[in-house]
């Protein structure tokens, strides 16, 4: 795997992280802002699930370490532009889904599976957030009104308590499988573009 | 997307106090949250709505989103219904008291974290960009390029999306345009980190002119006084083939040897009269690049002559200059044609110095001594770029 030894390494690396986490800042900034005007549902997962894709597109073309993590940091700082005004909660998401997704890339981040469990982690960490920012701002009485509400909508249903975990359960591995896919498809992309790049320095060699 | 609005900080003691005394009422307030009891809690929202209106204004203006007080109170008649027993009737509808109770204090500590992330997030975006400013680093640098490149990399994926088909064909054509945006951003990369390297250990000085303006015989100049202070020039000239008052092509010279090979003849066909009318030997490419690759790191001076709308292009001798350029350190005379100056800039990053073909007398007097002043290992280049 490659690391960051010398100094060409180094100024591949930081503009690697520039360029990456001003695409990454931008999309957050654009299509976040559009997603979150429209209310769209799921926009977290939607946003997140792209994040995963430029993360594990960029880990394809500059695989070194810590580049997904210095490119978060470089994003959430972007982030602080943002026209939305409150940004402590996507800054956080954002760094905390760069982290997940460097420790899942850390071994092998060209490998299939890193990819998608990378895509996966970085969408339920969306969903985790989404909870875990319920609970900061309304406090845990928030908690026992979900329980209640999945309880009594599941006795409205005929269902059995184990049977209403299991279709909660069912739509975090179906997100998940979002993000897996985000981080494959971004896998697919990042190839396609070191493909691209090659040809282009081969052009220009010849 | 908002442009980078980079207002400088107000750093006098009342700006510092403006900023330091709402933290400070944050933490109290968020002490009287602890307990979980209505009381408290309503007596810290009440202290932080007056602290923002007296010092943050545009916060407090800022909470009031209808999304998020509907949110809450749709959250507080939840409690009431389906936390607890059932004991009081309100509207008409039977409601627990203790869930109606702690709907209530969801609401006003969801109010007080909702002000508070307000004053933070705006806290924060000022004191990253104060602190982008005045700090310098490799992260903080790549933070000011990604600022820069914001608004070019949002301009270009409305861009794209605009230019696609509409509807079902923009959903079609969502791959290609993601490939293209990685691509265009992944070359951005990779032209800045070549830049960045190019400018870290070169010193590169051109000698720029039209065609027959005198390049090589200048840069030949040059490399002869060079040597005549004991320093190491090689390298590639392109001197013209000149016999019986016409010009026959172009010659590689080797500028170590001062071997000769013929490289360019004119190619009628063409019916150009810069370089590109001429028929290069492909041999000619190789030799160069050998020349100009071997002479990195054992020369002082490397010379590569006549970089014109082929090297613009990065072809040419361009592929062996940058790879030359990325490997040592020492002092790149180039002879550039005019016109291609900027584009070839573009690629090697800026000249350390320009002077136009034809330069003599005293000004390449000062050339010379500058040139044997600056070489490699005699002072931090660095320094001078």
């Amino acid at each position: 795997m490659a690391l960051v030894r010398t100094a060409m390494d180094a100024d591949r690396f930081w503009a690697h992280v520039a360029a990456f986490g001003a695409l990454w800042g931008s999309i957050e900034i654009t299509l976040g802002a559009f997603v979150h005007t429209l209310r769209l549902p799921l926009a977290g997962v939607l946003l997140a699930a792209l994040g995963a894709a430029v993360l594990t597109a960029e880990r394809q073309i500059i695989p070194a370490r810590g580049t997904t993590l210095a490119t978060g940091i470089v994003a959430a700082l972007c982030k602080t532009i943002s026209p939305g005004g409150i940004v402590l909660g996507p800054m956080i998401g954002i760094l905390a889904e760069s982290l997940l997704v460097e420790i899942a890339l850390l071994a092998a981040p060209r490998s299939r599976l890193a990819v998608a469990l990378a895509g996966a982690l970085c969408v339920s960490w969306s969903l985790m957030q989404a909870v875990g920012t319920q609970y900061v701002v309304y406090g845990k009485g928030v908690l026992e009104l979900f329980l209640a509400a999945l309880s009594r909508t599941g006795n409205w249903l005929g269902l059995s308590s184990a049977a209403g975990l299991g279709a909660l359960a069912a739509c975090a591995g179906l997100l998940c499988l979002i993000g897996a896919a985000g981080g494959l498809a971004g896998r697919a992309l990042g190839i396609r573009a070191r493909t691209g790049l090659t040809l282009d320095g081969d052009a220009q060699d010849e | 997307m908002s442009e980078v609005t980079a207002t400088a900080p107000d750093n006098t003691p009342h700006g510092i106090m403006a900023r330091r005394v709402p933290a400070f009422i944050a933490l109290g307030c968020i002490f009287l949250q602890i307990p979980g009891r209505l009381l408290p809690a309503l007596a810290a929202l009440a202290i932080w709505l007056v602290c923002l209106a007296l010092c943050d204004r545009q916060g407090l203006l800022r909470m009031a989103r209808p999304r998020f007080w509907i949110v809450s109170l749709v959250l507080a008649v939840a409690c009431g219904l389906l936390l607890g027993r059932r004991d009081t009737k309100f509207l008409g509808m039977l409601i627990s008291s203790s869930g109606m109770q702690s709907g209530l204090l969801m609401v006003v500590r969801g109010a007080f974290i909702f002000g508070l992330s307000i004053w933070a997030s705006r806290a924060l975006s000022g004191i990253t960009r104060a602190r982008l400013g005045r700090r310098s680093g490799r992260l903080t640098g790549a933070v000011g390029a990604a600022f820069r490149l914001l608004p070019e990399l949002g301009e270009r994926l409305r861009c794209e999306w605009r230019a696609a088909p509409p509807k079902k064909g923009r959903l079609r054509r969502i791959g290609v345009l993601a490939a293209d945006m990685l691509v265009h951003t992944a070359r951005i990369a990779e032209q800045a980190a070549q830049r960045a390297t190019a400018s870290r250990g070169r010193l590169l000085v051109a000698v720029l002119g039209p065609p027959d303006s005198g390049k090589t015989t200048t840069i030949r100049e040059i490399a002869d006084r060079l040597r005549g202070r004991r320093l190491a020039v090689a390298g590639v000239s392109q001197p013209k083939d000149f016999r019986n008052g016409s010009t026959l092509g172009y010659n590689l010279r080797d500028e170590a040897s001062g071997e000769n090979r013929s490289f360019a003849v004119p190619n009628p066909s063409s019916g150009r009269q810069d370089l590109t009318g001429y028929k290069f030997d492909p041999g000619g490419w190789l030799w160069a690049r050998e020349l100009i690759s071997s002479a990195c790191g054992s020369a002082d001076v490397v010379i590569v002559d006549e970089l014109g709308s082929l090297e613009a292009a990065g072809k040419g001798h361009m592929p062996a200059l940058m790879a030359s350029i990325r490997k040592g350190r020492c002092v790149w005379l180039v002879g550039v044609r005019k016109g291609f100056e900027r584009a070839i800039q573009q690629r090697t990053g800026p000249f350390s110095r320009i002077i136009c073909a034809g330069t003599c007398g005293a000004d390449l007097d000062a050339l010379i001594a500058w040139l044997y002043a600056i070489r490699p290992g005699q002072v931090k280049a660095d320094i001078l770029l």
